[in-house]
């Protein structure tokens, strides 16, 4: 008797086992590489796609004067500036936390893992608490003393000021790109050194240095990519009121205009910036490829299986803790408690026995209907969960396609995956803000712009290379004999994942949900570019609160978002235990960037 | 039951292409448990998941009972979860989130084993009792001892009664005396289910023990296909005689081949052999023959007058237990022989070496 099951072509076999994967990663990278190109086209037509016509004139607009006098140079400032005060924090810390036997290390390397979760415009509003030139606090405690009438320094208006804030915020990526080549030296090439007779000081220039240094270089490329994408922390410090434009502001208020730089549209303008900001970041990106290729051929030179030798300080343990510390009050504790100070206070004031009879909760009776009520409240669960959830969910679809399938495509697809990382965000928020505008024209019933739904995408996108990351390192680890076994067993790919593959990584996928989910709780820059009358979020309104003034209220908001966060970590630690307490432990202590490449 | 013929399996890799299986053929007849023998990497492992599905080949065609489940370069292929073998894995894949319980009663809760829910606890409670691991049904995976894996691996490949049952070295991550025991008990268990069961592994012995028939891999290519005492006796080229047991293997040339006797004489660096000859001899032909060490006798009170013997000098004796083995150097050759633990020997002793004329085989 002939055979009874009928024969599927093996085209669709493969289409029948992977076919859903794979559908959900093309999904996802066609959306990424859609916008990308939309982005170029953008610079090529007169205004909206609307409106034919094909122009180069937004390209030789950028030889105009205001862009290459102020706005690069400002831009470049900046990126410089925070790689040079990031690394000022950054490389002790690294040495300090790692190679040396200072006290509490875990804790403390736990602490700096927490500060990316903090909102880094709250971070700016509280420095601006502190150093303003009218209200700066520690400015007036300056003046007071030194008996000075016009106030010593401001970190408004200046792009060393936007660098000084955004170099507190973006310490810890470096600190953990660093942390790792570091850990990994061979402690016996420094003992060489050692019986060569060099001193430790030596040591540490002429060894160990050189050792991490392609770590510390690709940390540096890295943090300059971030820190020229940003946008809300220079927006607060004087790029929104024109003092200061850089390159992140010119792309937001010219699709946004309504500051005082730019009183109409210009998209096409827009998009040249987006890819002016891009082309420095693939490039960065092309040389960290380099230098982690550098790195894990040292990793091959030396090996595993020693402990790095760590140096005792023995009575400079003091100092060492006070660096630690001094960085942690200066990147989170003096912020947080001035925005906590303002927050009780009518009008900011510096603390004093007549302040303290002022203290109320005058700005947090207001707080909820400042920030636009509960619809803000609902619009921000709303995007946290989609977007944890959904990042989650593509992640796992598309790692499953690259490390689970033997599709000639995954490469391709795991690469492709990977270029939301170089492209700065703002690009693909202006990709999204023009679809939209081109979507309420075109197709009126897709209700794209100034809805949840649009930044929702944009966090997506913005979350993959992350989220790809971390389950390619779970799916990795799993057998696949497991899986295989599976079918053997008369079960489907869909099955197999739902039963076998799911529950065997859920401590990895419970992990990226959560730090998703805070990620995308704090994120401002897109949130607030695709914001409409409609879609705020939590962010957005305090964000808003304080660019319109009310700076008692805005600093109440960020009290309660800052406490938000912190009691749901908690309660997310406590009730997750085993697995998941220990990685989201280990995630936090090791953000995002220690595992991208 | 399992029919495979002309099968070839590249796997092309950044440093070229590897040819793992070249054109393996073979036919496993219902109730036999055929046993695929050879050294690492000979693509033992690579033909069994083709089986099962797991690998597409590159040609060839693979029928399991009357169904053809690959064919034509993969235009024809019948998925993985369709094929309805039984499977068990080197690495046991047992799912460590499950209770053992769980992990057996996997294939008839979902997929296209499913039973009626009433029935699924009585049918893995009975496959457990078959693997003797009743008691321990609630047990979670990760705290099972080797044995206890296997055992729950082989539980779970069996629940849903599969016609075959494809088993990759499934004793060789457990001790020494445990495998001896599961030998047998794995055999007496596939017979009394009358199982065809296609078995890899590369320990001689295992295969001697439990096999119907084996086929003896080498390259990714079988070199043999026999009983175990036909592969044993009568290997047909050295590769094989060299990989079952330990062979003596010399090289000779055909001297003398008598008019009607069957009795010839060889010429081999120990001196000249009488051995039986096949009818195709040829005087000057090039051959290898081939004796067991256990055929081989040993004596210490000097040449006889007797047909193939030869003076030596015991260069090594170990005792193993249960006998000697020796190592006697004969013209400068190295012989390797067994003798009874009666006999004792000491190395530098100088012996007389018969190898008899039936133990003798020539190899092409
Ligand atoms: N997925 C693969 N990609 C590339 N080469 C492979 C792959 N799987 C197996 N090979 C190669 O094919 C050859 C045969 O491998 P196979 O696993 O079949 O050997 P085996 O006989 O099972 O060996 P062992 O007894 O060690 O398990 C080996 O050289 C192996 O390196
Ligand atoms: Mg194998």
């Amino acid at each position: 008797m002939p055979s009874v099951i009928p024969f599927v072509r093996r085209r669709a076999r493969i289409a029948t086992a992977d076919a859903l994967p794979l559908a959900f990663s093309w999904l996802v990278l066609a959306v990424v590489i859609f916008l990308l190109a939309f982005v170029l086209y953008m610079t090529f037509v007169p205004s909206l796609p609307t409106e034919p016509g094909f122009t180069l004139r937004h390209w030789s607009n950028v030889a105009s004067s205001r862009l290459l006098t102020k706005v690069v140079p400002n831009t470049v400032i900046v990126g410089f500036g925070t790689i040079c005060i990031a690394a000022f924090f950054a490389l002790p810390l690294a040495w300090l936390l790692n190679r040396t036997t200072l006290p509490l290390r875990t804790t403390f390397t736990t602490m700096i893992g927490i500060v990316p979760v903090i909102p880094g415009f709250i971070l700016a509003m509280g420095w601006i608490m502190l150093l303003d030139e009218r209200i700066g606090l520690i400015n007036n405690v300056a003046a007071n003393l030194l008996g000075l009438s016009s106030l010593p320094l401001g970190v408004k208006d200046t792009p060393w000021g936007m660098a000084w804030v955004l170099g507190l915020v973006l310490t810890p990526p470096i600190f953990f790109l660093v942390a790792g080549p570091l850990c990994r030296i061979d402690p016996s090439l420094e003992e060489v050194a050692g019986v060569i007779g060099m001193k430790q000081l030596t040591t540490l220039r002429r060894v160990t240095l050189p050792l991490v240094w392609p770590g510390i270089l690709g940390g540096l490329i890295y943090t300059f990519m971030t820190a020229v994408s940003i946008f809300e922390i220079p927006a607060l410090l004087g790029a929104a009121s024109g003092k200061v434009p850089v390159l992140a502001s010119e792309i937001f208020y010219s699709v946004r205009p309504g500051g005082p730089l730019t009183a109409t549209f210009a998209y096409g303008a827009a998009g040249v910036y987006g890819t002016l900001l891009a082309v420095p970041s693939l490039v960065g990106l092309y040389f960290y490829l380099r230098v982690l290729e550098r790195t894990e051929r040292y990793q091959v030179i030396t090996g595993k299986g020693y402990r790095p030798r760590e140096t005792d300080l023995g009575p400079l343990n003091w100092i060492g803790i006070g660096f630690v510390i001094s960085y942690l009050v200066l990147a989170v504790a003096l912020p947080l408690l001035v925005l906590l100070w303002a927050s009780l206070m009518p009008v900011l004031q510096l603390p004093s026995r007549e302040a303290l009879s002022k203290l109320s909760f005058i700005n947090y009776d207001s707080l909820l209907e400042g920030l636009g009520g509960i619809a803000v409240i609902w619009n921000t669960v709303v995007l946290v969960l989609c977007v944890s959830l959904l990042v989650s969910f593509f992640s796992f679809m598309v790692s499953w396609v690259v490390v689970r399938t033997r599709i000639r495509s995954r490469k391709l697809i795991d690469m492709l995956v990977m270029v939301p990382h170089a492209i700065p965000s703002l690009a693909f928020a202006f990709a999204l803000a023009m679809l939209g505008i081109l979507a309420s024209r075109w197709l009126a019933w897709l209700p794209l712009s100034g809805t949840i739904g649009i930044i929702v995408i944009a966090h997506i996108i913005n979350r993959m290379p992350y989220g790809t990351r971390v389950m390619n390192s779970a799916l990795g680890q799993v057998h696949h004999e497991l899986e295989e076994i599976a079918q053997v067993c008369g079960t489907k790919t869909p099955t197999v994942m739902r039963r076998i593959i799911l529950p065997l990584v859920k401590p990895s996928v419970v992990y990226l949900a959560v730090w998703t989910a805070m990620l995308s709780f704090q994120e401002v820059t897109m949130a607030l570019f695709l914001s409409g009358p409609q879609n705020h979020v939590l962010a957005v309104s305090i964000w808003e609160l304080w660019e319109s003034g009310s700076l008692g209220t805005a600093a109440a908001g960020a009290v309660a978002m800052v406490a938000t966060m912190s009691a749901l970590m908690f309660a997310i630690l406590s009730v997750a235990r085993g697995p998941t307490a220990g990685l989201v432990g280990r995630g936090v202590a090791e953000p995002p960037v220690a595992e991208e490449p | 039951m399992i029919r495979v013929t002309n099968l070839r399996k590249q796997f092309v890799t950044k440093h070229g292409a590897l040819a793992a299986v070249r054109g393996v053929a073979f036919e496993v007849k219902e109730g036999e448990i055929f046993m695929l023998l050879g050294p690492s990497g000979c693509g033992k492992t690579t033909t069994l998941r083709c089986i099962a599905g797991l690998e597409a080949p590159d040609e060839g065609e693979i029928w399991i009972g009357e169904q053809l489940v690959f064919a034509d370069r993969g235009q024809k292929i019948v998925p993985v979860y369709k094929r309805g073998v039984g499977m068990v894995f080197q690495s046991y894949a047992i799912w460590p989130h499950l209770t053992v319980f769980e992990n057996v009663a996997y294939p008839l809760v979902y997929g296209i084993f499913k039973a009626p829910k009433s029935e699924v606890r009585e049918r893995v409670a009975k496959t457990l009792r078959l693997v003797g691991m009743e008691r321990l049904e609630d047990r979670p995976a990760p705290l099972l001892s080797g044995g206890q894996q296997q055992r729950v691996a082989l539980a779970r490949a069996l629940v849903y009664e599969p016609k075959v049952l494809l088993l990759d070295e499934p004793l060789s991550n457990l001790d020494a005396k445990l495998r001896a025991e599961m030998r047998v008990e794995l055999r007496a268990l596939m017979k009394r289910l009358n199982i065809t069961a296609v078995y890899v592994t590369h320990d001689q012995e295992e295969a001697l023990v439990l096999s119907d028939r084996i086929a003896v891999m080498h390259g990714g290519e079988i070199k043999q296909i026999g009983s175990p005492r036909d592969i044993y006796v009568r290997p047909e080229n050295d590769v094989v005689a060299g990989f079952i047991g330990t062979a003596n293997l010399l090289p000779a040339s055909i001297s003398t081949v008598p008019g009607n006797a069957r009795e010839g004489l060889v010429s081999t660096p120990i001196g000249a052999l009488v051995c039986s000859l096949p009818p195709s001899a040829a005087v000057g032909q090039a051959v290898t023959i081939m004796f067991r060490p256990e055929d081989v006798l040993v004596s210490v009170s000097g040449i006889g007058q007797s047909r193939n013997t030869f003076a030596g000098i015991v260069e090594q004796a170990v005792f193993v237990g249960s006998r000697f083995q020796c190592v006697i150097s004969v013209n400068g050759l190295k012989i390797e022989c067994e003798l009874p633990k009666s006999q004792v020997v000491e190395s530098g002793q100088n012996v007389a070496v018969e190898i008899p004329c039936h133990a003798i085989h020539l190899l092409p």
